[in-house]
């Protein structure tokens, strides 16, 4: 994990993060959706400050609006009212293209489900945003991230041929390719068995450490909660509490 | 058990059949095609059997080649009934100045009458005068009744004079319907009724002219006509009559109408087989969306052939349904031809429902819909109770067990055979399926080619895609399991390789007809010059400006009666059919080879030659009768019989459009004989009208051909026909359609998954698209190269072995067909695509 990546658009992202800039910002977010049985309140005013290389835990009950935040820091969801800045960027004037291209330099995503590309094997699941984003060494890169997590003797397996643990692994290692800023997961462990969760996670850590990217870990697991460097607790739409991880007895009521 | 069954096929269709419009339009499509061919034609069948007397012209006819009957024969003809003599031949009328110079003029159908005429049936003429007055001599005029479309071509009303041969005629009436009048598109120009009396005025029957004597006979005597039939066949074996019954009443009409229906039914089953594509596609479908239900049936102790059954009576039902609104369609489709044909055919169809008609096309239904639900049913019956458990789908790899595979074998050859058993041409109808199981076979390899050429696009860090995401999920989709490339090149391809087919042929017909004449093949056609008038002819068209070569040939009419001293249809018998030695033709003596021909074998005679006589033979023709070199023929020449020694064999380039005959004697043999002059001129285009001005200003009785303006009137003809061949091949084409919209329809979830897990990954809108837009780009052109180049071939093979004229590849027809399946692949694709783009991401990202 040591070469850099040389693109101009990261260059400004670095010097951004190396000032004092947090790594999100979340201003009153509020999403209001229409339901079958008039507007849905999903979000009721959110506001989160996360410092540049915090890893995050965000806890809270099913339908409590985790999954909807972190849709909307990845650009995914479009908010009703409020405002997101990303890295020092602001989302509001962006349009899904232009998130698009600013989700490929600056974030990384993991789902529970994996979604990977299944007509493509490891190696080019792991090329794709490398190559989206112009790289001529991305199967390179994408070999080395592979080889990171363990799967370097796997490059030619489909998803299909993979185990769930190796799947994840798959994903870990896209998500990383690309050097995010900011690393986005989603019960990353919930369709794994205990040990190969535990497996993943260290992983999880271990490259985030190394890297020093901001982690932002959506989990129903207290224990993993644990290994963060702060948690948020989401209930109704709102942050309910907050906290280090120290505290956990104030996060419980 | 089966009960049970049942309860549950019932139980699962209450969901409606919103998953089965491309099954049920598949089957629809050509249980409805079939069903209409058939069905209309029992219903001109019906038609002719209902006229088929007032058609033949009696309850028998007799073809006595260009000769009159014997009176002996006249009497022994006239001792089964009733008998009407016509004599036919085509001619030309036209109209003279004052002063005797021709002006306008056209080919006609002559035919020359007695006053039993028309023995069954009525003729009707405008003004509805009796056919003997209006054909009758007055004041030392003979009348003719002509066809309406004669007038306006040599300018003339009822009243005024025409002239044919050496004759005037006054016009009379005009024919509003003519009972026996035959449908032929060797037909060149209007009818002209006249009498017999008339006929021996105009001077044209010499011997060795081109007509047709016919007796036909009304029974009188309570005799069958087969009797009558047998005893004329039995007391005249060497007159060499051709005799017809009314179970030939239309020949050419039936020879028509069973080369349509053959070929409305092939179309139809093409559409059929085509569409069993989707039926297979859809079925696959519906089985895979009852995945989780199979494994629950399955681990609720459902056993496996009660899953196999509740499937195929669901099944069973659909395609019933399918069946039977086809069937309903079908059956209408007469009706909507009877206003759309209208006049157009010369007898009247009766229309109405023919049973055997739709039961045939509702065969067909079953056996296609059987033949390709089977495969996908006897599959699902195997699906593990553990698919439940694993997120995977059922192996596609895996043949149905024994016994369905042996059902699918059975169900496959029965639609053969009911193809073959149902059709009137068997050997066309064989040649079908040969060739359609033929281009299945083709069609899966080609497909099985892209998808491992798109596999090799893929793979490697220096594939062609590498660094390229959107190209390679675009050829990784043509190759994914469930991919679209199968069933798609297959039905798609299909339909259009044979609109590619018919689209080059009709190419190269046109081509040929637009160069129209080789440079070396002759532009006007001269028929009936009377030997004493040989000479003048030679000398009017030679003097013409704009004239480059004029030939003439002696035409004897004449019949091969022995080959070496054996009796021709004995020799037939032991070594083979050959056109040559049957019936009544025209032969010519010579002492110069014919251009247009090589020695095959054999040499030819010195000019000055004189001995033993001597005869050159087309080489295809001789061989299909196993005729050797030495070998004798004799042939009749009006009673006279002239033996020849066979001496070479000619390969001869028919389509040169040059004169050629099949038999050529040696000048000595036939010297003498009566003939008739053939003959040809090469001209510059444009001076046609003066040379036929002048020859039929000095030789009214020659019919003049112009080659130019007759491949005019063939071209539209074609034109007019090639539309028609079109939009029924097009049906076949809209089920190749269908199937393509089922399969591109059945890749939606697909779709929107891909799209989105690509923007996750920082695919912008443009990124996503192009994926899209390079799959069904690629499907797209390997679909339409496949098409042509198998469309190709098949035109290929008909045009330069069957038909014989030179093959030249149309680039346009090709480049088209690829361009249409191209557009049609992207049109069908983008309409999902574009609902798959505007899908919002956040919801599909979801944990479930």
């Amino acid at each position: 994990m040591t070469q850099s990546i040389p693109t101009a658009n990261m260059k400004t992202s670095l010097e951004r993060a190396s000032s004092d800039v947090p790594a999100i910002t979340l201003n009153n977010v509020r999403l209001t959706l229409a339901g079958p049985a008039g507007p849905v309140n999903i979000l009721r005013g959110i506001d989160l400050n996360v410092t540049h290389g915090t890893a995050l835990g965000v806890v809270g009950p099913s339908g409590s609006g985790k999954t909807t935040m972190l849709m909307i820091i990845a650009g995914l969801e479009r908010i009703s009212s409020g405002s997101v800045k990303i890295a020092g960027t602001d989302y509001a004037a962006m349009d899904e293209d232009k998130l698009a291209l600013f989700r490929r330099d600056n974030i990384g995503i993991v789902f529970q489900s994996f979604h990977l590309i299944p007509t493509m094997n490891a190696l080019e699941n792991v090329a794709v945003p490398l190559e989206f984003a112009g790289r001529k060494d991305a199967f390179d890169i994408a070999e080395e991230h592979l080889r990171n997590v363990g799967l370097g003797h796997r490059l030619d397996h489909y998803p299909g041929q993979l185990s769930g643990g190796e799947q994840q692994r798959v994903a870990l290692a896209r998500a990383f390719a690309v050097k995010p800023k900011i690393l986005l997961a989603d019960e990353p462990t919930g369709n794994l068995d205990g040990a190969t969760g535990h497996h993943i996670i260290d992983l999880l850590f271990d490259l985030h450490d190394k890297t020093g990217t901001t982690l932002v870990l959506i989990t129903h697991d207290m224990g993993l909660a644990q290994k963060c460097d702060r948690i948020v607790r989401i209930a109704d739409g709102l942050i309910t509490g907050e906290g280090l991880p120290a505290t956990r007895a104030a996060l419980s009521e | 058990m089966s009960s049970i069954a049942f309860r549950f096929a019932l139980r699962e269709l209450r969901g409606g059949m919103r998953g089965f419009r491309i099954f049920l339009a598949c089957i629809i499509i050509g249980v409805a095609a079939i069903a209409g061919a058939a069905s209309l034609n029992q219903s001109v069948k019906a038609g002719i059997q209902a006229d088929a007397r007032p058609l033949l012209g009696g309850d028998l006819q007799i073809d006595n080649d260009t000769t009159v009957a014997t009176d002996e024969q006249l009497a022994a003809l006239r001792a089964g009934g009733d008998v009407t003599h016509l004599v036919q031949m085509r001619s030309m009328a036209r109209v003279e100045n004052e002063a005797g110079e021709v002006g306008s003029r056209g080919l006609i159908e002559l035919k020359a009458v007695d006053n039993l005429y028309p023995l069954y049936g009525e003729l009707t003429l405008s003004p509805a005068l009796p056919l003997e007055d209006a054909l009758a001599e007055k004041d030392g005029v003979f009348g003719a009744a002509i066809e309406p479309a004669l007038m306006p071509r040599l300018n003339v009303a009822a009243g005024d004079r025409i002239k044919i041969g050496e004759a005037t005629f006054q016009v009379r009436a005009t024919i509003t319907h003519e009972p026996d009048r035959s449908i032929s598109f060797t037909t060149i120009g209007p009818r002209v009724l006249i009498s017999h009396e008339a006929l021996a005025a105009t001077q044209l029957v010499q011997p060795g002219s081109l007509i047709e004597h016919e007796y036909n006979i009304r029974i009188t005597g309570g005799e069958t006509a087969d009797a009558v039939r047998a005893s004329l066949e039995a007391q005249f074996p060497n007159a060499g009559w051709r005799i017809r019954g009314l179970d030939r009443a239309a020949a050419g009409l039936d020879r028509f109408l069973d080369n349509v229906t053959l070929f409305l039914t092939l179309v139809g089953l093409t559409a059929l087989l085509t569409g069993g594509i989707g039926v297979a596609n859809a079925v696959r479908a519906h089985l895979l969306g009852r995945l989780n239900t199979i494994a629950t049936l399955k681990c609720l102790g459902a056993p496996a052939d009660t899953i196999f059954a509740i499937y195929l009576i669901q099944l069973s039902f659909l395609a019933a349904v399918g069946i039977v609104i086809g069937l309903a369609i079908g059956a209408a489709i007469p009706f909507g031809a009877a206003q759309a044909l209208g006049d157009t055919l010369p007898v009247a169809a009766k229309f109405g429902l023919y049973p055997t008609a739709l039961l045939q096309a509702g065969v067909f239904g079953i056996l296609t819909a059987a033949l390709f639900a089977l495969w996908p049913l006897a599959r699902a019956r195997d699906i593990p109770p553990v698919a439940l458990f694993r997120n995977v789908l059922a192996d596609e790899g895996r043949w149905p067990r024994g016994k369905y595979m042996a059902a699918i074998v059975l169900v496959g050859l029965a639609l053969a055979a009911f193809t073959i058993a149902t059709a009137e041409r068997k050997m066309y109808a064989a040649a079908f399926v040969g060739g359609s199981a033929a281009a299945m076979v083709l069609f899966s390899f080609a497909a099985r080619g892209v998808m491992r050429f798109a596999a090799r696009m893929t793979q490697g860090r220096n594939s062609p895609t590498a660094g390229r995401p959107s190209l390679r999920l675009a050829f990784a989709n043509l190759y994914r399991p469930g991919s679209p490339t199968m069933s798609v090149v297959l039905s798609l391809g299909l339909g259009l390789s044979v609109l590619v087919a018919i689209a080059l042929l009709e190419s190269n017909l046109n081509k040929q007809l637009a160069d129209g004449l080789p440079s070396d093949a002759p532009s006007m056609f001269f028929v009936d010059i009377q030997p004493h008038q040989e000479e003048e002819f030679r000398k009017i068209v030679t003097g013409m400006p704009g004239v480059n070569k004029v030939q003439t040939a002696a035409m004897i009419r004449a019949r091969v009666t022995q080959v070496n001293g054996i009796p021709s249809e004995e020799h037939m018998k032991t070594h083979g059919e050959s056109w040559l030695l049957r019936g009544d033709r025209g032969i010519t003596y010579a002492a110069a080879m014919p251009e247009n021909a090589r020695l095959s074998a054999g040499e030819w005679w010195p000019a000055d030659y004189e001995g033993e006589f001597l005869v050159s033979l087309e080489s295809a023709g001789a061989a299909a009768a196993d005729l050797k070199l030495g070998d004798s023929i004799t042939v009749q020449v009006l009673g006279r019989d002239v033996t020849g020694k066979i001496a070479s064999f000619r390969d001869v380039r028919w389509q040169s459009g040059a004169m050629n005959f099949g038999i050529i004697f040696s000048p000595n043999a036939l010297r003498g004989a009566p003939a008739m002059f053939l003959a040809t001129a090469n001209t510059e285009a444009g001076v046609e009208e003066k040379i036929e001005t002048a020859v039929l200003n000095a030789i009214p009785n020659v019919t003049v051909v112009q080659v130019r303006s007759a491949l005019e009137t063939l071209k539209s003809v074609l034109g007019t026909l090639s539309i028609a061949v079109r939009l029924t091949a097009g049906v076949a084409l809209v089920a190749g359609a269908l199937v393509l919209a089922g399969a591109i329809a059945a890749g939606h979830s697909r779709r929107i998954y891909e799209s989105v897990v690509l923007k996750v990954l920082g695919a912008t809108r443009a990124d996503v698209l192009k994926a899209f837009v390079f799959e069904y780009l690629l499907l797209g052109l390997a679909t339409g190269l496949i098409a042509a180049v198998v469309g190709g071939l098949a035109a290929f093979g008909v045009v330069s072995e069957l038909m014989e004229i030179p093959w030249s590849l149309d680039l346009t027809v090709i480049v088209s067909v690829i361009a249409a399946c191209i557009a049609v692949t992207l049109f069908a694709g983008f309409t999902g695509t574009w609902r798959a783009m505007g899908i919002k991401a956040a919801p599909l990202l979801r944990n479930e």
